[in-house]
């Protein structure tokens, strides 16, 4: 249960865009007060985070991050047969958005786009996605954009503003008959409250923009962003270490055959748990969390893209990867890559302009 | 460990000075004691006691006393 097996196809290449965007310590004090900064820089080492713009979306970046590969590789486009957008920052509540980003990146009309709403687990997901539909057809290419633009759900007086940081990447998955990836899946949606946007989904569509103080004494309107770092905490250092270890064991491994040990960069004190928890080398564990924040569905990505974005080696690595989050939910697996093909990271100012419609234009 | 000690602990987690806590404070009192601080507790109850506190457990702490007695 939970557990796969696909053979065949292999990731190829990483790209990771941020905006340009920058929040650090003096724009966190101008906000928040230097007391409050002090004390959740020191629990969370989180020094400085990445916003998108008003219009910027996670779409924007993972198009960069996109046209990074596709042109780096020199792809036929046409050989792109699958897309998937795991994000839960969509464009729009319709179309998908992979729908747009095949219009934009100019991929074939063969190519099939879907949307996955997953969040920061959105890697593992939507790798498996990927795998199981190119195993089941003839296409050469497959294209994952996974990314967050957290910092527009949150609320500017919560202390987790401080924390949420913008990306999206983007990984190339291709054919390679020797390949062989093993994917762990799980869910616990008794959780489903711990992390949560109770507005603008169907269930309450159109809430008053009324703010009240919840319980963790943080103003919230339900179209802001909700997580009980408690519990959301004791998920993560506990659940995830669990997992870990089931993984190995199904997978026969140890720690020593990876080269990097690759998790979601919740925060600080989380990361450190789990190398402690798990007995790591603190080396084999890329950890940006204090230059970039938290992410989102991403963040093992640009971790990866930050250690080895600019060194050219033509080595291969063996990576761990290890997400949890919104759900709840958990995922983890591994791969080898060329570290040559694992880029520097991206700024950009990119916003699809078009994409923002006036009804006039309908 | 005496009482003294215990106390001592959760004031270097808090950032108090030393005897500003007594058993009988009332948590909600403490401004320092917030949601960061409570992970900080959880892990120094897992790393120094052993205990796995959860998120229903810290949320039924009333006075500075309620920790302590997890303190074993």
């Amino acid at each position: 249960m939970g557990k796969f097996v696909n053979t065949g196809i292999r990731i190829e290449a990483i790209a990771t865009v941020v905006p340009n965007n920058y929040y650090g310590h003096e724009k966190n004090v101008q906000m928040f007060g230097e007391e409050t900064v002090d004390k959740f820089e020191k629990i969370t080492n989180i020094f400085a985070t990445y916003k998108v713009s008003k219009h910027q979306t996670v779409s924007d970046l993972g198009y960069v991050a996109a046209v990074e590969i596709i042109n780096k590789l020199k792809l036929n486009k046409h050989d792109i047969g699958v897309l998937v957008f795991a994000s839960p920052a969509p464009d729009y509540i319709q179309p998908p958005t992979a729908c747009v980003l095949q219009y934009r990146l100019g991929l074939p009309n063969d190519c099939a786009a879907l949307d996955i709403t997953h969040g920061c687990s959105s890697f593992p997901y939507g790798s498996q996605v990927v795998y199981s539909m190119m195993a089941s057809s003839d296409c050469r290419y497959g294209l994952l954009i996974v990314g967050d633009s957290n910092s527009k759900n949150v609320n500017q007086k919560d202390n987790s503003y401080m924390l949420c940081s913008d990306a999206a990447s983007a990984i190339l998955f291709i054919r390679d008959s020797d390949a062989v990836n093993k994917t762990m899946l799980k869910t616990d949606g008794s959780r489903y409250k711990d992390i949560i946007i109770p507005g603008r989904g169907m269930r309450d569509l159109n809430p008053i923009d009324s703010e009240v103080v919840c319980s963790d004494g943080v103003s919230r309107s339900k179209y802001n962003w909700y997580m009980n770092g408690m519990n959301v905490f004791v998920f993560a250092t506990r659940d995830v270490p669990k997992a870990v270890k089931e993984y190995l064991e199904w997978t026969d491994t140890d720690f020593e055959k990876y080269d990097a040990i690759a998790f979601h960069q919740a925060n600080g004190i989380i990361i450190d748990r789990l190398v402690k928890t798990l007995k790591l080398k603190e080396e084999k564990v890329p950890n940006v969390i204090h230059d970039y924040g938290n992410t989102g569905g991403n963040s093992l990505l640009l971790a990866l893209c930050e250690k080895y974005g600019n060194i050219e080696l033509n080595k291969t690595i063996e990576v761990l990867g290890v997400a949890f989050g919104v759900g709840l939910s958990l995922g983890v697996t591994s791969f080898s890559i060329n570290i040559d093909n694992i880029f520097p990271i991206i700024k950009t100012d990119n916003q699809f302009d078009d994409g923002i419609i006036e009804l006039e234009d309908l | 460990m005496t009482e003294r000690e215990k106390l001592a602990m959760l004031e270097e987690m808090l950032e108090l000075e030393e005897g500003a806590l007594n058993v009988d404070m009332e948590l909600d009192d403490i401004e320092e004691y917030d949601s960061m601080s409570k992970l900080s507790l959880i892990v120094l109850m897992e790393d120094e006691f052993g205990v796995k506190l959860d998120a229903n457990t810290i949320r039924g702490f009333k006075t500075v006393g309620d920790i302590l007695k997890l303190m074993v």
